[in-house]
C-alpha cells in the first residue's frame, strides 16, 4: 500500500531543493528511498546519497590516531552484515572509562535529542574480526571474549589492539542505531565483572532453540536490547545450530519473534469494546497508536514529510504502510524492521490491557528527523506512548477528528491510506442481519 | 459414540472448508452424518455444512459433539496418499479421536467442544440469486486480488457482474444471462464484500463445478455448494461492506 502526493507547506519550515538531482529514478518513483533506506541500493550507485549527506556528521568525530585503545564497552557487540556468510564480529569501545551501558541500551534513548543520541553514539569504536557465521561454536579466545561480551549486565573495561588506526565514518543506518570509526581487531583483554546470569543459563542450554532461549529470556525480563545481542553473537540455540546474525537482522528477528510469540496469546483474550488512543510527539515524529473493537489486526502507517531523511523529494509526500489481519502475515512487510517493532509494543499493551482489538500505528515524519536512528526509535516510542493514559474515544467521527488535529497531513490521506481503518468504517458484521 | 472409514479426499475437502474460517471446529455428530457451524472470530463469515453419512465408506453414530484442532487433522492427511481410507473412532467425553490410515494411528487430543463458540445462524434470504462456474469465479478473484481488498457482486436481471476498483485500476467479470445455468432478481442488486473472505470461500470449494450465490442490496451473501460429490451440502454466509458516507 503506497501513495504519493504534493505535500501541503509544513508551517515554520521553508522548501529546501531535495536530492532528487543525484537519486536516479527518484523522479519516476518517488517511494524509492523509502523501500531503500540505504540498504538494497535500488538507486544504483554505490553508496547512498542521502547518507553522504550526512557526511558532515563524520567529519566531526574524535580522531583515534593510535592502534591500541582502553576505554569501556557499554557492552555492545556488532556483527555486520557486509559478505554474509563470511562477516565481522567485535566490540563496541568507548574511549571512556567507567559506566557506558546507555550508550547501548535504546530502551533508555526515550525523551533524548537526536543530538544526545547521536552523541552517546559517536565515540563508540568498531572492532572487527572476521568469521564465518557458523563459527558461533567455535571456541577460538577471540570468540570466546566476544561473546562473553554479549552476555555482561553491565559496562566492561576493555583494552584492544587494532591492526591499524580506527578509520571511517558515523555509520548510518535504518535499522541501526549509529556508531563510530572501525579497525580490524587483533587483540582483546576485559574485565567483565557482572555477566547476566539469565542470559548466561540460556547460553549453556544447548538443547533450547534459539526461538524457545529468546521468549524465555523475555519472559524473564531481560530487556530486548540485551536479547537480541545475545541472539546476534550466536550464544543461543541448539548444540552445532548456533550461528552470528548480523545485528540489523537480529534486530527485526526478534522484534518478530517476541511480537508473534506474545500475539499467540493476545488472540485468547475477549476482545475490546471501545475505541482507545494514544499521542506522543518525539524527535520530531508524530505518533498516534489507535485500538479499535474486535478481534487482533494490525496496521503501521509511515507519511514521510518532503526532505525528510527517506524521503528526498523536495515537494511531494509518500505515505507507505502494512497491514495484517487476524491470523497474520506471512510475506516480509515492505516497510521493513518498523512494522514489527511497532507490532512488539502493540502486543505487549494488548497482554497487559487483556483484551485484544485492532490497531493502527500512525507516523508522521517531520524533517527535524536528521538523521537515522534505528528501529528502537519506533518500538521504544510506541512503547512510550502506549504506557501513558488512553483516550477513550466515542467512535470513529471523533477518531478522525482526533488524528486531524494531531497530524499536518489531512485526514483524508490517512483515511485513504488505512485498511484497518476502511474496514472498521464499512464492515458489517453478520449479527447486524439477525433481526431480518 | 463415533465410528467411521472415510476416503482421504473427502475428509481433505471437509477441513479446506472448515479451515477458510476457524482454527477449531466442533463437529456434531448424528445417525445421520455430520453437522458443523463456524463463525470466524470477527463474525464477518459462516459456514453451515452437512456431510451425510452416505458420503462415508461405513458411519456408525450417536449423538455426540467432537471438538477438533484442524491443524492436527491436516498432518493426518499430510500423511495419506489420494485413495486412502481413514479410519475414525472417538468414544465420547474426554477419550481421544483414534485415527488411523494404513498402518499408522494417531490418538488426537479433543478440545472440548464446550469452549468453541456455537454461532447463531442469521435467517438471510437475498433476492437475487445466480450459479456461476466456479472456475470462471477463480478467475475473477485472482484478477481482483492485485488491484483492491474488496469485491463488488451485482446481479441485474440479464447479467451477473463481479467488480475489483483499486486508486488506478479496476477490474470486471461479467457473465451475461445465457452464460448462466440459472440467473433470477426482479431488480437490480449490488453489496460490497471483503475479497480475502471471498476468495478463500471460493478457493475452498474444490471440488463443486458450479456454486449458487445468493445476493442482496448491501446484504450478506450467500454461498452454496455440495461436497463429497453431492454427498453432502454447505453454505457460506459473508457480511458485507457498505459505502462510505
Amino acid at each position: 500500500m503506497l501513495t504519493v502526493t504534493p505535500a501541503p507547506a509544513l508551517p515554520g519550515v521553508s522548501p529546501l531543493n531535495g536530492l532528487t538531482w543525484s537519486i536516479p529514478g527518484l523522479r519516476d518513483d518517488p517511494s524509492l528511498c523509502l523501500r531503500c533506506r540505504a540498504a538494497q541500493g535500488l538507486c544504483g550507485k554505490p553508496v547512498c546519497p542521502i547518507l553522504i549527506k550526512y557526511d558532515a556528521f563524520a567529519r566531526t568525530l574524535p580522531m583515534l590516531d593510535g592502534t591500541e585503545l582502553d576505554g569501556s564497552c557499554p557492552p555492545g557487540v556488532f556483527v555486520g552484515r557486509v559478505g554474509y556468510p563470511r562477516v565481522s564480529i567485535g566490540p563496541l569501545v568507548s574511549p571512556l572509562h567507567g559506566d557506558t551501558l546507555l550508550y547501548d541500551t535504546p530502551e533508555q534513548w526515550v525523551g533524548r535529542s537526536v543530538q544526545e543520541v547521536v552523541g552517546f553514539r559517536t565515540g563508540l569504536v568498531r572492532g572487527k574480526h572476521p568469521v564465518r557465521v557458523t563459527d558461533a561454536e567455535k571456541p577460538t579466545r577471540m570468540i570466546e571474549e566476544i561473546q562473553l561480551l554479549s552476555r555482561a549486565r553491565e559496562s566492561a573495561e576493555v583494552d584492544v589492539k587494532f591492526s591499524r588506526p580506527p578509520r571511517g565514518h558515523l555509520s548510518l543506518s535504518d535499522s541501526l542505531p549509529p556508531y563510530g570509526p572501525s579497525a580490524p581487531l587483533q587483540q582483546i583483554t576485559l574485565d567483565v565483572r557482572r555477566v547476566d546470569e539469565r542470559v548466561d543459563r540460556l547460553a549453556s542450554d544447548t538443547d533450547a532453540l534459539a526461538s524457545v532461549a529468546v521468549e524465555e529470556l523475555y519472559t524473564r525480563r531481560v530487556p530486548v536490547s540485551r536479547i537480541q545481542r545475545a541472539f546476534s553473537a550466536g550464544t543461543l540455540g541448539r548444540r552445532g545450530r548456533r550461528k552470528f546474525v548480523p545485528t540489523r537482522w537480529s534486530i527485526t528477528a526478534v522484534d518478530d519473534l517476541l511480537g508473534k510469540q506474545n500475539l499467540d496469546r493476545v488472540r485468547l483474550l475477549p476482545e475490546l469494546s471501545e475505541i482507545l488512543l494514544w499521542r506522543l510527539t518525539a524527535l520530531d515524529n508524530r505518533w498516534i497508536v489507535a485500538f479499535l473493537p474486535g478481534t487482533f489486526r494490525y496496521e503501521s502507517i509511515e507519511a514521510w514529510y518532503p526532505n525528510t531523511l527517506w524521503n528526498p523529494s523536495p515537494d511531494r509526500l509518500v505515505v507507505m504502510g502494512d497491514h495484517e489481519g487476524f491470523r497474520g502475515r506471512t510475506t516480509y512487510a515492505s516497510i521493513g524492521g518498523c512494522y514489527y517493532a511497532a507490532r512488539l509494543a502493540v502486543s505487549e499493551a494488548q497482554l497487559r490491557m487483556g483484551r485484544q482489538g485492532g490497531a493502527v500505528v500512525l507516523r508522521e515524519v517531520h524533517p527535524g528527523e536528521v538523521l537515522p536512528l534505528g528501529v528502537w526509535n519506533v518500538r521504544e516510542h510506541v512503547r512510550a506512548a502506549l504506557s501513558t493514559p488512553p483516550l477513550h474515544v466515542a467512535d470513529l467521527l471523533e477518531l478522525d477528528a482526533r488524528i486531524s488535529e494531531t497530524f499536518v497531513i489531512p485526514l483524508d490521506r490517512w483515511r485513504s491510506s488505512s485498511a484497518l481503518l476502511h474496514e472498521a468504517r464499512t464492515q458489517r458484521r453478520l449479527e447486524q442481519f439477525a433481526a431480518d | 459414540m463415533f465410528k467411521a472409514k472415510v476416503k482421504m479426499e473427502v475428509l481433505r475437502e471437509l477441513v479446506e472448508v472448515i479451515s477458510t474460517l476457524v482454527s477449531e471446529v466442533k463437529l456434531s455428530v448424528s445417525k445421520d452424518g455430520i453437522d458443523v457451524k463456524a463463525v470466524d472470530p470477527s463474525h464477518v463469515a459462516m459456514l453451515v455444512l452437512k456431510l451425510n453419512r452416505s458420503a462415508f465408506e461405513e458411519f456408525t453414530g450417536e449423538t455426540t459433539d467432537i471438538g477438533l484442532d484442524i491443524e492436527k487433522v491436516k498432518e493426518v492427511l499430510r500423511l495419506s496418499k489420494p485413495g486412502d481410507v481413514l479410519d475414525l473412532q472417538y468414544d465420547g467425553g474426554k477419550s481421544k479421536l483414534v485415527v488411523s490410515v494404513g498402518k499408522l494411528t494417531r490418538h488426537m487430543g479433543v478440545v472440548d467442544p464446550a469452549g468453541i463458540t456455537d454461532p447463531k445462524v442469521p435467517n438471510v434470504s437475498p433476492p437475487g440469486t445466480v450459479k456461476v462456474n466456479t472456475e470462471e469465479l477463480r478467475q475473477g478473484i485472482r484478477g481482483s486480488e492485485s488491484v483492491s481488498d474488496h469485491v463488488t457482486l451485482e446481479l441485474t436481471p440479464d447479467h451477473f457482474t463481479m467488480h475489483s476498483e483499486g486508486e488506478t485500476d479496476r477490474v470486471d467479470l461479467k457473465i451475461p444471462k445465457d452464460a448462466l445455468s440459472e440467473l433470477s432478481t426482479k431488480e437490480s442488486v449490488k453489496s460490497m464484500y471483503p475479497l480475502d473472505f471471498f476468495s478463500n470461500m471460493i478457493k475452498s470449494i474444490s471440488n463443486d463445478e458450479v456454486v449458487t450465490l445468493h445476493i442482496g442490496n448491501e446484504y450478506p451473501l450467500k454461498v452454496e455448494f455440495k461436497i463429497a460429490g453431492g454427498k453432502g451440502e454447505g453454505s457460506f454466509l459473508l457480511a458485507p461492506r457498505v459505502e462510505e458516507d
